[in-house]
């Protein structure tokens, strides 16, 4: 195990350097000068030059991709060009609410939507498993904004049960905190849920025409038993994969909720810095982002030992 | 009974300290945009400057008429050869760090205005020395007669004289201040403002403001509230329901389209803001073929029809915009249709009789279309229709508004990555004066974007800055006008008023060109 966890660090090495390198190239020879933007509408050519020399933009791209990777590799994500922040202090500040609407969720999704999906299984080709099929379809197929506005329209604006828009941090208290994450967990818990019940009824599907399940009810094992005990256990390595990457995803940003329902998140850090051509940003949040999803892959990995004891990492097979 | 009364006294204290001694008023706002920096000499960002006029106090502003008053000062004077002028600042007056404001201060922060602004470069020009007298008189004196000093003073736009503590002033105009402390009528929370999300500002307790009626930008700035909050929202629909909710008290942009879902609530109340509108225009390269040739230049005046565009932006809303022929913004001091006709008189037939005695040979033009704005984005579509009906070939090059900004300012070519025409939108505070109206230069290289290069229209320009009243100052606007329309420095798509909404518990705002929240009340 620690030789694999070895292996797959040094394996993220290579990952993160293409990383950097292709966020910084499509950065630098993408169109727009964040010295023009920053600078606005009534800069004459010499401040334009002025702003550019401050930020290294005139030098080579080589020079530029050097002084960036000597920050990076001393754990410095540089300044945003705009708000003269530390990239790092601007992440952290988004980190929060992006992190607690990424796990609520998914802890939502996965509490609707596995039970839904082995029901779903259960019942395959019968009323119980159209209906979550038919929900799942519709679920994934709304636009999320849309559902986000419905939401809105229905529970904040015309009950005033829950706030329209806006995140209260935790140091708000939990409760504020799950209040104004109500809505736009629901919205996006619908898109995830029905993905993770559609990958759950398949993986269940499959595992209930195994031998072992077969063999199971000829033992005489009730309905409930083979579901709980022997399938739902074995479903887990696909499901697991599939909430994982998920979680990764919504880490990465929800851009349109969180525009809809105004969160402060992760999304809207990248799309803004993207707008502005505000490259230290943008190639911080990509990096950073980069992290996350190695890290998670890495834990969904390791989590298969869990499920199924014939994976073992680095050992004998 | 004593220890009844005991108890109920106890009870009562402990409730006296459980609630605050008064709820703090908050004013929620969404306003136009992000606000990333708040030094206004570093970007004309509108947004900046708005907050700006909050934290920062200006040594004149202009009045509902646009003429300067006194605001930090309390009496000045200048000498019968009009070449030294005295001022005494109000006393009173407070940073919000609590070091009183001194000459001192006022001086290093001319000094870097100077060097920034288009007028307090033509000041700097005429200038002999600049001298705090004493604690709170500060005096200038130039090499000869300069009669804009009050009004460059005064400026509300790109860029205003915002007063600073001396050791912020200091720093050079090319590079960003860190640390905003001003001596207006709010304070910074600084530790509350995250870019992107909000921006927190907290009543100057200290302040003191004039004694005068507030008038536009002018008179006495009372903070009537404890807390702005402005909070940064990416989605309009998201910002007009947080209003219907109560979220927030005021929005200071409605787009049109939304406004029938305020209209309908009794809550809600609307209008038209700023006071002078805005425009968008079109922008030509004067220095590229076609439109190097004034007859293709006039041509585009007869294709760009203002109704079809208005009414693509407002839809059946005509009471959001006008048709307008004023270069120097329709409801402005200088106000004039002179040398507008082939754009209020839009008409195909002739564009192509202009574009057939230009000679124009097919070569494609390159139109630079923004698409991540409604008004560049279906005012252009409508432009680059017309102009293939008059029989121009059209490379309609969309993009985003950051890549616009950057390939605007390519002198080359449009093989070289130039372009031929785009549209910007300057707002009105800027465009009604010839002063800050950046397309009245003839400046050639040194012009604004698109390069015009016009002797007689940079001599008018001269003698607009050095014109002694009104009178001679509209006389020679007009002539600026009809010179630019002559040449076409720029094209308006037409005039147009934001729309501000807030609650019917908000009372007091100030009409004005630019957003202003000092005065404003919020009743529970």
């Amino acid at each position: 195990m620690a030789r694999f966890l070895l292996w797959r660090l040094l394996s993220t090495v290579p990952v993160m350097l293409t990383v950097l390198v292709v966020i910084f190239l499509l950065l630098h020879l993408g169109p727009g000068d964040p010295a023009a933007t920053l600078a606005g509408d009534n800069a004459t050519p010499e401040q334009i030059a002025s702003i550019r020399a401050r930020l290294h933009l005139d030098q080579p791209l080589i020079v530029q991709f050097a002084i960036y990777l000597r920050q990076v590799l001393s754990f410095d994500l540089g300044v945003s060009v705009f708000s003269n922040r530390p990239v790092t202090t601007l992440i952290l500040q988004r980190a929060e609410p992006t992190l607690m609407l990424a796990t609520t969720t998914t802890l939502l999704s996965v509490i609707v939507a596995v039970p839904a999906g082995i029901y779903a299984a259960k019942r395959v080709g019968r009323f119980g498993d159209y209906v979550v099929m038919g929900l799942s379809a519709i679920a994934f197929s709304v636009p999320v904004f849309v559902l986000g506005y419905l939401l809105m329209q229905s529970f904040a604006i015309s009950l005033r049960w829950l706030p329209v828009q806006g995140y209260r941090p935790l140091s708000a208290g939990l409760m504020a905190c799950l209040t104004s994450l109500t809505l736009p967990t629901l919205a996006l818990t619908c898109l995830f849920a029905a993905l993770v019940a559609r990958i759950t009824r398949a993986t269940m599907l499959d595992v209930l025409a195994q031998d072992y399940i077969r063999t199971a009810r000829a033992k005489g094992a009730g309905r409930f038993r083979i579901l709980i005990v022997h399938a739902l256990k074995n479903i887990g390595v696909p499901v697991v994969t599939v909430v994982g990457t998920s979680f990764a995803a919504l880490l990465g940003g929800v851009v349109v909720t969180e525009s809809v329902f105004n969160i402060p998140g992760a999304g809207r850090l990248t799309v803004e810095a993207i707008l502005t051509r505000d490259y230290p940003v943008v190639q911080g949040v990509m990096l950073v982002f980069a992290v996350i999803l190695v890290g998670v892959n890495l834990l969904v990995d390791l989590s298969y030992t869990l499920f199924d004891p014939r994976i073992r990492h680095g050992g004998a097979r | 009974m004593f220890r009844k009364k005991a108890i109920a006294s106890a009870l009562l204290l402990g409730l006296a300290f459980a609630l605050p001694a008064q709820a703090q008023s908050v004013l929620r706002v969404k306003g136009d945009g992000d606000i990333k920096q708040l030094d206004a000499l570093f970007t004309t960002s509108y947004p900046t400057r708005d907050m700006a006029y909050l934290i920062f106090d200006t040594l004149f502003s202009v009045d509902a008429n646009y003429k300067p008053q006194p605001q930090m000062v309390d009496k000045w004077s200048v000498s019968d050869d009009r070449k030294t002028y005295t001022f005494t600042l109000r006393p009173g007056l407070k940073f919000h760090d609590g070091a009183p404001v001194t000459s001192a201060d006022v001086v290093a922060s001319i000094d870097r205005w100077l060097q920034r602004d288009s007028m307090g470069m033509e000041i700097a020009k005429r200038r002999d020395s600049l001298t705090a007298v004493d604690a709170s008189t500060f005096r200038l004196v130039l090499k000869e007669p300069f009669d804009r000093v009050i009004e460059g003073f005064g400026r509300m736009t790109a860029y205003p004289l915002f007063v600073m503590p001396a050791r912020l002033a200091k720093t050079p105009p090319t590079e960003e201040i860190r640390e905003f402390v001003g001596s207006g009528p709010f304070k910074l929370a600084a530790s509350e403002w995250i870019p992107g999300v909000q921006l927190v500002l907290t009543k100057n307790a200290d302040y003191v403001p004039r004694s005068e009626p507030p008038s536009a930008l002018a008179g006495g700035k009372i903070a009537k509230v404890d807390r702005i909050e402005r909070i940064t929202f990416r989605d309009d629909m998201s910002a007009v329901n947080a209003l219907l909710a109560g979220e927030i008290d005021y929005v200071s942009s409605v787009p049109p389209e939304l406004l029938p879902v305020l209209q309908a609530d009794p809550d809600i109340q609307w209008a038209k803001a700023p006071i002078l509108g805005k425009n968008f225009q079109v922008i030509i390269n004067h220095t590229q073929p076609p439109f190097n040739d004034v007859r293709m230049r006039q041509a585009l005046q007869y294709l760009v029809n203002q109704q079809d565009m208005m009414t693509a932006i407002f839809g059946n809303r005509k009471d959001l915009y006008e048709i307008c022929g004023a270069l120097f913004m329709c409801g402005g001091p200088y106000a004039t249709d002179i040398g507008s006709e082939r754009f209020l008189n839009p008409s195909v037939d002739k564009a192509k009789e202009l574009i057939k005695a230009a000679g124009y040979d097919g070569t494609p033009i390159v139109y630079l279309h923004p698409m991540d704005g409604k008004i560049q984005r279906d005012a252009g579509t409508i432009l680059v229709a017309a102009m293939r009906k008059a029989g121009i070939v059209v490379e309609d090059v969309q993009m985003d508004t950051a890549t616009m900004f950057t390939r605007r300012t390519n002198k080359g070519s449009p093989k070289e990555g130039g372009w031929n025409v785009f549209m910007t939108g300057f707002a009105g505070d800027a465009l009604m004066d010839p002063l800050t109206n950046p397309f009245m230069t003839g400046a050639c290289e040194k012009a604004w974007i698109g390069w015009p290069c016009d002797t007689e229209m940079q001599k008018l320009w001269q003698d607009f800055l050095l014109a002694g009243n009104d009178a001679q100052r509209r006389e020679i606007a007009i002539k600026l006008q009809a010179k630019a329309n002559e040449i076409v420095t720029y094209i308006p798509i037409g005039q147009y008023n934001d729309i501000s909404a807030w609650r019917k518990n908000v009372s007091g705002m100030v009409p004005g060109p630019i957003l202003t929240l000092w005065n404003v009340q919020k009743t529970r």
